[in-house]
C-alpha cells in the first residue's frame, strides 16, 4: 500500500509499504477513505518530538471501513463505517474506567521511554513517535487499529466523511479545550491560534454557553475564518499588543479564560519569543511558550488557563509567579478523545455544528509531500488539508 | 500448552468472550519483542555478573536484590490464582521458556541462554498464603541460585491491586554467567518492571499491545536495529534506578 513516511526533518515521503495485518486479538483493520494532516503533524515534521524514527508511517486524523477484523472484535462488522480517535485506549484500566482515555495504562508499548522523561506514560497514540508507542499512522491506505472493539465509532450512512472525519481529533480537542473553562454564563474567552483547534475551541467555547470570544494570531486567512465562521473577535498580534487590548477590551479585567492553542513552537514578535527562538536553536530550551506567556499574564484573577496545544519537553521563564499570584487554574492534556466522541457525532448530526467548514485543501494521498510544505508555510491561506487516497 | 490455562483466568475475569484468541494471544505472547521477561532466570544476572567481571580477582558471585511494584485493576484473588499456576509464567516473563509444576510444591524451571543454551532448576514453593503471598526458592544443584515472592495487597476501593514483587538470585560466575549477562543486557529492574506490565496488560485488556509486526517504511533489516536501540534504551534508562535497586 502507499502511506506517508516520516524520513527526517522536513522530509515526509509517500512510499509503498508491506499493508498491516492483524497482530492482536482486538485489532481490526480499516480501508482509510479520509484522512488528514494536523498542526501537530507539523511538530514532527519540523523535528520537535524526539524519537521519530526513519520510515515511521504518519497520521493520526483518519476514518475508513473495516475491511478485517481481530477474534475479539464483536462490536464491528466489515463494511462498516468508522471514526477512530487518536489515542489508543484498551477501555479496561483505571484511568479508561475514569474517562481519562488518553492516559490509559496498557496501550504504550514504550511506556519506559515516557515514563523516564514524564514520571508516567500517557496512552498510545497513532503515527506519533516511538515514545508514544510507535503506532503506524493513518495517512496510508490501510491501517491497523488496536482496541478496534473501544475505540472506533460508527457513522451513520447520512453524513459525509468531511463532516465527521475531524471528531479524531481536532473537534474533541478544541471542545475539551473550552469544556476545561468551566465557562460561565457572561464569560469571555480569549483563544491563542487560529489554526483547526483554534477554530474548534471558538465554536465549542459558544456552544458551551460563553459570551464572548476573541480570537488571536497573525495569518489573515485564519482570522477571518475565526471572525466568519466563528463569530469570534479578532487580534492580530503583529499589529496589536495583545496585553493592552485585551485588557480594554474587557474593562481591564481580563479575559475569564485563555485557550492555548499555539503550543511548542509559538511565533511571537515580542523580546521572550525571540529569546525563546535562540533558546530553542541551540537546545537551551526544548519548546517555545510565548502563547501560554501571554496568556498566563492577561488572564483575569482566578481564571482558566486551558493547554490544549501540545508541549514536549521544558518551558523557560515560565511566569509561575504571576500564575500563583492570581490563583490561576491549569486544565491541558492529550484529548480524551472517546468520552468526546459520541456526544460530538450527536451535535453533527443535530446540525448544531459541521466540522468540515475548517477545510480548505483536498488531496491525494501521493500529495502528502506538498501539503505538509504548504501547511508548514501556510501558504494560499491553509488551514486543514484533508486527504484521500482514492483521488491516487 | 500455556493458552488453555490463560484463557481460563482471562475468561473468567473479564467477561469478554476471547476463546477465539488462544492462536493470536499466544502468537502476541511468544513474539521475541513482547514477550515476557526472565524476571527469575535472567533478569538480576545481567549485573550481578558485572559486579562479578569487575572484581574477578576473587571470582565471588554477589547476590542482586530487586524490588518493584505494579497495581492491576483485578482482585486479589484472580491475581493469585493466575500468577500461582506457574505454567502462565512464560506469557509475561521474557526468558522464561517453561515451568512444569511436578507436585504441589515443586516446580522445573527452563529459561533461555545464548544461542541454544538454557538454564534449568528446580523450585520450591516454601511460603505460601493464599491470595497474598507466593515465595519460592531455587533447590539444589540449581544454575542460578535464586529466591522470589509476589504479595497481593488489596488497593484502596476502585484501585484494583498492589502486586509487589521481590527477587535474589546468586548466580554463578564464570562462562555460564557472563553467557546470561550477554543475553539479557538490559537493566533487571526495569526487565522486571517490563514482566510485570505485560503481566498487567494480560490481566486488564486479554492482550499484550504491541508494534512487533507492524508494517513501516523500513526494511526488515532497519526494523531489527530499531528493536535492538529500544532494548538497549531501556538499559540506559535503567542506570540509575539499577543503583537503587541493587545492594550487594
Amino acid at each position: 500500500m502507499k502511506a506517508v513516511c516520516w524520513e527526517g526533518k522536513k522530509n515526509v515521503q509517500v512510499l509503498s509499504v508491506p499493508d498491516p495485518s492483524i497482530i492482536n486479538p482486538r485489532d481490526a483493520i480499516l480501508k482509510i477513505t479520509t484522512t488528514a494532516i494536523c498542526g501537530s503533524d507539523l511538530h514532527l515534521y519540523d523535528g520537535y518530538i524526539p524519537t521519530m524514527k526513519k520510515g515511521d508511517i504518519l497520521g493520526h486524523e483518519f476514518m475508513g471501513e473495516v475491511v478485517e477484523l481481530g477474534s475479539s472484535v464483536k462490536n464491528l462488522k466489515k463494511g462498516d463505517r468508522v471514526v477512530v480517535p487518536f489515542t489508543i485506549a484498551c477501555g479496561n484500566c483505571f484511568f479508561c474506567k475514569r474517562d481519562l482515555w488518553s492516559a490509559c495504562d496498557n496501550s504504550n508499548p514504550n511506556s519506559a521511554t515516557a515514563e523516564t522523561l514524564y514520571g508516567f506514560s500517557g496512552s498510545g497514540l497513532f503515527g506519533y513517535s516511538h515514545m508514544m508507542g510507535g503506532y503506524a499512522g493513518g495517512q496510508a491506505e490501510y491501517v491497523r487499529v488496536p482496541f478496534a472493539d473501544v475505540g472506533p465509532v460508527q457513522i451513520p450512512d447520512e453524513l459525509s466523511d468531511e463532516q465527521v472525519l475531524f471528531l479524531s481529533d481536532i473537534f474533541p480537542t478544541g471542545y475539551m479545550a473550552a469544556e476545561n473553562c468551566n465557562i460561565q454564563p457572561g464569560d469571555t474567552v480569549a483563544v491563542w491560534g487560529c489554526g483547526p483547534v483554534g477554530q474548534f475551541a471558538i465554536k465549542s467555547a459558544y456552544l458551551l454557553g460563553a459570551e464572548r470570544v476573541i480570537a488571536i494570531d497573525h495569518i489573515p486567512g485564519r482570522l477571518r475564518m475565526a471572525a466568519e465562521q466563528g463569530k469570534a473577535e479578532t487580534l492580530n498580534f503583529d499589529d496589536e499588543h495583545i496585553y493592552q487590548k485585551l485588557s480594554e477590551m474587557t474593562g481591564g479585567l481580563g479575559p475569564d479564560a485563555c485557550i492555548d492553542c499555539v503550543g511548542l513552537e509559538a511565533h511571537g514578535t515580542t523580546i521572550d519569543a525571540l529569546y525563546d527562538r535562540a533558546k530553542t536553536a541551540l537546545y537551551l530550551a526544548t519548546d517555545r511558550s510565548h502563547a501560554l506567556r501571554q496568556a498566563i499574564r492577561v488572564c483575569r484573577k482566578g481564571g482558566t488557563i486551558s493547554v490544549p496545544g501540545v508541549y514536549g519537553g521544558f518551558l523557560d521563564k515560565f511566569p509561575f509567579g504571576a500564575a500563583f499570584a492570581k490563583g490561576l487554574t491549569f486544565k491541558m492534556g492529550q484529548t480524551n478523545v472517546h468520552k468526546y466522541l459520541r456526544p460530538l457525532l450527536r451535535l453533527i448530526q443535530d446540525g448544531r455544528i459541521d466540522p468540515s467548514f475548517v477545510i480548505t485543501h483536498r488531496l491525494s494521498l501521493n500529495d502528502a509531500a506538498s501539503g505538509y510544505s504548504t501547511f508548514k508555510n501556510d501558504k494560499d491561506d491553509c488551514i486543514k488539508i484533508v486527504m484521500k487516497p482514492e483521488l491516487n | 500448552m500455556n493458552e488453555p490455562l490463560t484463557q481460563q483466568v482471562i475468561d473468567g475475569t473479564d467477561g469478554v468472550n476471547r476463546g477465539e484468541n488462544d492462536g493470536l494471544l499466544v502468537k502476541a505472547a511468544k513474539h521475541p519483542f513482547v514477550t515476557g521477561g526472565a524476571i527469575l532466570a535472567g533478569a538480576g544476572l545481567a549485573y550481578a555478573v558485572v559486579k562479578t567481571i569487575q572484581t574477578a580477582a576473587d571470582k565471588i558471585a554477589r547476590e542482586v536484590h530487586i524490588e518493584t511494584s505494579i497495581t492491576i485493576d483485578k482482585s486479589p484473588e484472580e491475581l493469585f490464582a493466575f500468577w500461582r499456576d506457574f505454567k502462565n509464567l512464560p506469557l509475561f516473563m521474557k526468558n522464561l521458556e517453561s515451568v512444569v509444576e511436578l507436585d504441589e510444591r515443586k516446580s522445573h524451571w527452563v529459561a533461555r541462554g545464548v544461542g541454544a543454551a538454557r538454564v534449568e532448576w528446580d523450585a520450591e514453593v516454601y511460603n505460601e498464603k493464599a491470595n497474598e503471598l507466593i515465595a519460592w526458592r531455587s533447590l539444589e544443584n540449581a544454575d542460578v541460585v535464586n529466591a522470589g515472592s509476589v504479595r497481593f495487597q488489596k488497593g484502596p476501593t476502585g484501585h484494583g491491586t498492589y502486586l509487589r514483587v521481590t527477587m535474589n538470585y546468586n548466580p554463578p560466575a564464570g562462562t555460564l554467567g557472563a553467557s546470561i549477562a550477554k543475553l539479557l543486557g538490559a537493566g533487571p529492574a526495569q526487565l522486571i518492571k517490563e514482566d510485570l506490565r505485560r503481566l498487567k496488560q494480560i490481566m486488564e485488556t486479554g492482550e499484550i499491545a504491541t508494534i512487533a509486526g507492524q508494517t513501516s517504511g523500513r526494511s526488515h533489516t532497519e526494523e531489527d536495529e530499531i528493536n535492538l536501540a529500544a532494548e538497549s534504551d531501556v538499559e540506559e534508562f535503567d542506570q540509575d534506578k539499577e543503583a537503587t535497586a541493587t545492594h550487594p
